[in-house]
């Protein structure tokens, strides 16, 4: 049969711009295809016009989307976007205030070229052991098919990939990560020296100290290791990152990985695109094999399906669009577990005000972070969790027109002038914020189905059932007790009083409020036994032996670290062996 | 320069001397479209204030709780420090060009740049900021 490609990988975020370049760079004259939803470029003009957009758009702290938003795009492919959850995504629930709203699925996501990988904030912490084992180990959820030993020469290779910015002191086999048992080791180093932690990570390190304990257990402030560019002399095409501040929604320099950096090795070696262009249907030959994409170009006749053929096809979309289109496809579902187990990292964070000026805002949003919580003999009754320690003032908790409206009208004292400036100075320099992303377990229950609803193209929309258990709730309640302690002690550490640092919220009030860490996983579970998962350890459908999933929505359990680096990870995994079919 | 000028009552009323002028008359006109006679209205009271050391206390006494000028003054405020303010039916008025962004004194009076427009090299953030409005 003559294909009119060898490939064709539908999404261009980091699994797919990674999975096309590696397979052009292996794949010896492979004829590949890329097909996406957006129209946008990826170059340094398209960079800076997003960066004007988001400039001149009003409320740019209450949603991702108005930075990328593109009207014509937007109406055919829409985005999921923070400010209307509903508007393309349905809810299984209505949204309700507060706070029953938790049955909402926060989740906003970009339909670009690039993914959502225009507004990630980088941080690239690995899995550790324990979190492919949890059921060997804590009698909870899964094991993945494979051990973190076997992924961890991958781990590696995406870290040089992706251009990974890290301390081997910290994170290496002689570090106190590894010798707690914790943290995996590690056969290569990291690519460059992790990017230097701010004035406000070393005053609130300094103020944490080496003798702190919380329920037990040491707490240690070690530097993140992240997606962006410490010293560009093995990236000579990206810049060292700036400190703009502005890691979501957008990193004006390419100093954080996006994957326009694959998509354009990927271009320069032949790979096509198909731009503008949403996946509809795959169809499945009678001997299971997919060969066939059909898509419409949205800025053409919408009703009109075109299709394209291919030896090998490859979803690389995300953990909600991946099994969309598989549902609309009606592709293989003997396990029942399309769309099934829908994760993502629920958020909770702790704020306060240190005794003296710490001056966030400065550099990369978030530096270093608290990872002793990732793992422990509690873990089966009680999820993970990481800390990120925030260089972004107080976040979402106070947004700098509160705090400029606090210091100009207090109740109290004289409005306005000099004194209010300096209220502000002293209120804004002092905050300090701890963000915990707690590790959610996998539930059937929780899932991505197709609605009834309709989007522009006539297509279903994607449906989210996301409601947490007791093991969420009892995590989201601990985390945010360590937190709230960890803040009060750094605080009376460094001589101020708890009473007077503002530390919220003030009790623990979890499950009503709660993020998500915007990092969908799930939906196309991995296992070995066909009967219980959609694709095998290679993201291989099982019954469809052409068919190759990528991403995060792979995942059997989700750990408490931010997924991107196991995604770049599985993808070069995957691409090695689709390699060897082509 | 009396306290009329919408620039003189944004330097008391921020607490940052020299605002730019250009800035100054886009904010003006910005306000202005959007409260109308109120804003008028506030000029005009302003603009009895002496000038001189004691401008600021008379301009605070002006606002106190109950002054029908606090919102215009709330919203002035907000668009010398953001670049953005809120008007009277609830929307956002967004800046109008990337200098006006670029400008928000609250990053000027923190020690910071604007997001996104940082000039500064690499590691910077290391140290605590030398410079501020």
């Amino acid at each position: 049969m003559n294909f009119d490609f060898d490939v064709i990988i539908v999404g261009t975020g980091v699994a797919g711009a990674l999975c096309a370049y590696k397979l052009a760079q292996h794949g010896d004259g492979a004829r590949i295809l890329m097909i996406d939803p957006g129209v946008n470029d990826i170059d340094d003009k398209q960079r800076m016009s997003y960066r004007t957009t988001f400039a001149l758009t009003a409320n740019r702290s209450a949603g991702q989307i108005p930075t990328y938003m593109d009207l014509a795009r937007d109406r055919f492919a829409p985005s999921v976007d923070g400010i209307d959850l509903t508007r393309y995504l349905v809810q299984s629930q209505p949204p309700t205030p507060n706070p029953e709203n938790r049955s909402l699925y926060k989740v906003p996501y970009q339909r670009l070229i690039g993914g959502s990988t225009w507004t990630w904030r980088g941080n690239c912490p690995r899995f550790i052991p324990s979190d492919f084992e949890l059921k060997t180990r804590y009698a909870i959820a899964d094991d993945w098919p494979f051990k973190y030993d076997a992924l961890e020469p991958w781990y590696c290779d995406a870290e040089d990939e992706l251009g990974i910015s890290g301390s081997d002191a910290e994170w290496g086999n002689d570090s106190n990560w590894v010798k707690s048992g914790i943290g995996g080791t590690r056969s290569r180093p990291f690519p460059m020296p992790n990017i230097v932690q701010s004035f406000s990570d070393r005053k609130i390190i300094a103020a944490i100290g080496t003798n702190m304990k919380q329920e037990g257990v040491t707490i240690e402030a070690i530097s993140t290791p992240q997606a962006r560019i410490s010293d560009n002399t093995k990236y000579p095409d990206r810049s060292t990152c700036r400190g703009n501040s502005n890691c979501i929604p957008l990193c004006p320099t390419g100093a954080k990985y996006d994957a326009g950096v694959h998509l354009r090795k990927a271009f320069d070696k032949g790979v096509q695109i198909r731009k503008g262009s949403v996946v509809t249907r795959l169809e499945a030959a009678a001997n299971g094999n997919v060969h066939t994409v059909v898509f419409r170009d949205w800025r053409q006749d919408i009703s009109k399906d075109q299709r394209l053929t291919a030896k090998i096809v490859v979803l690389a979309a995300n953990a909600i669009e991946t099994p969309k289109i598989w549902l609309t496809s009606e592709l293989g579902n003997k396990s029942d577990q399309v769309g099934r187990n829908l994760m993502d990292h629920l958020q909770i964070e702790v704020v306060a005000l240190f005794p003296e000026p710490i001056y966030t805002f400065r550099g990369p949003q978030g530096l270093s972070g608290i990872e002793v919580f990732r793992d422990g003999p509690w873990r089966n009754t009680t999820g993970a969790f990481r800390m990120t320690i925030g260089n972004d003032g107080w976040g979402r908790a106070e947004l700098p027109t509160v705090s400029i409206d606090k210091s100009f009208f207090p109740a109290d004292k004289p409005p306005i002038g000099k004194a209010a400036k300096e209220r502000l100075r002293d209120r804004v320099t002092r905050m300090m914020r701890i963000s915990c992303s707690t590790e959610q377990l996998p539930s059937s229950d929780n899932r991505i189905t197709l609605s009834e609803k309709r989007d522009e193209l006539g297509l279903p929309r994607p449906q989210a059932t996301f409601r947490i258990d007791d093991y969420s709730k009892r995590t989201l309640e601990r985390a945010h007790k360590v937190a709230s302690a960890i803040l009060s002690q750094a605080v009376t550490n460094a001589g101020g009083d708890p009473a007077k640092a503002e530390i919220q919220p003030p009790v623990p009030k979890p499950p009503a409020e709660f993020n998500t860490a915007a990092h969908a996983m799930g939906t196309m579970k991995m296992t070995s036994d066909p009967s219980k998962g959609v694709v095998n350890s290679f993201g291989r459908a099982h019954e469809h032996p052409n068919l190759y999933v990528l991403g995060s929505s792979v995942f059997v359990t989700a750990s408490s670290a931010n997924p991107t680096l196991t995604i770049a990870a599985l993808t070069l995994r995957t691409a090695a062996e689709i390699s060897k079919r082509l | 320069m009396p306290t009329s000028s919408f620039k003189t009552i944004s330097e008391i009323a921020t607490g940052v001397d020299n605002l730019d002028p250009t800035i100054a008359n886009a904010y003006e006109a910005r306000i202005s479209e959007a409260f109308a006679k109120k804003f008028d209205a506030f000029l005009k009271d302003a603009a009895k204030i002496p000038a001189g050391p004691g401008a600021e206390a008379a301009l605070s006494e002006l606002l106190k709780p109950g002054s029908p000028h606090l919102e215009v003054a709330r919203q002035i405020i907000q668009i010398w420090y953001t670049s953005q303010f809120t008007r009277p039916d609830g929307s956002v008025d967004a800046p109008q060009t990337e200098d006006q962004f670029k400008s928000a004194l609250l990053w000027r009076v923190i020690g910071a740049v604007a997001p996104a427009y940082s000039d500064r090299p690499y590691g910077y953030w290391k140290d605590k900021p030398a410079n501020f409005a």
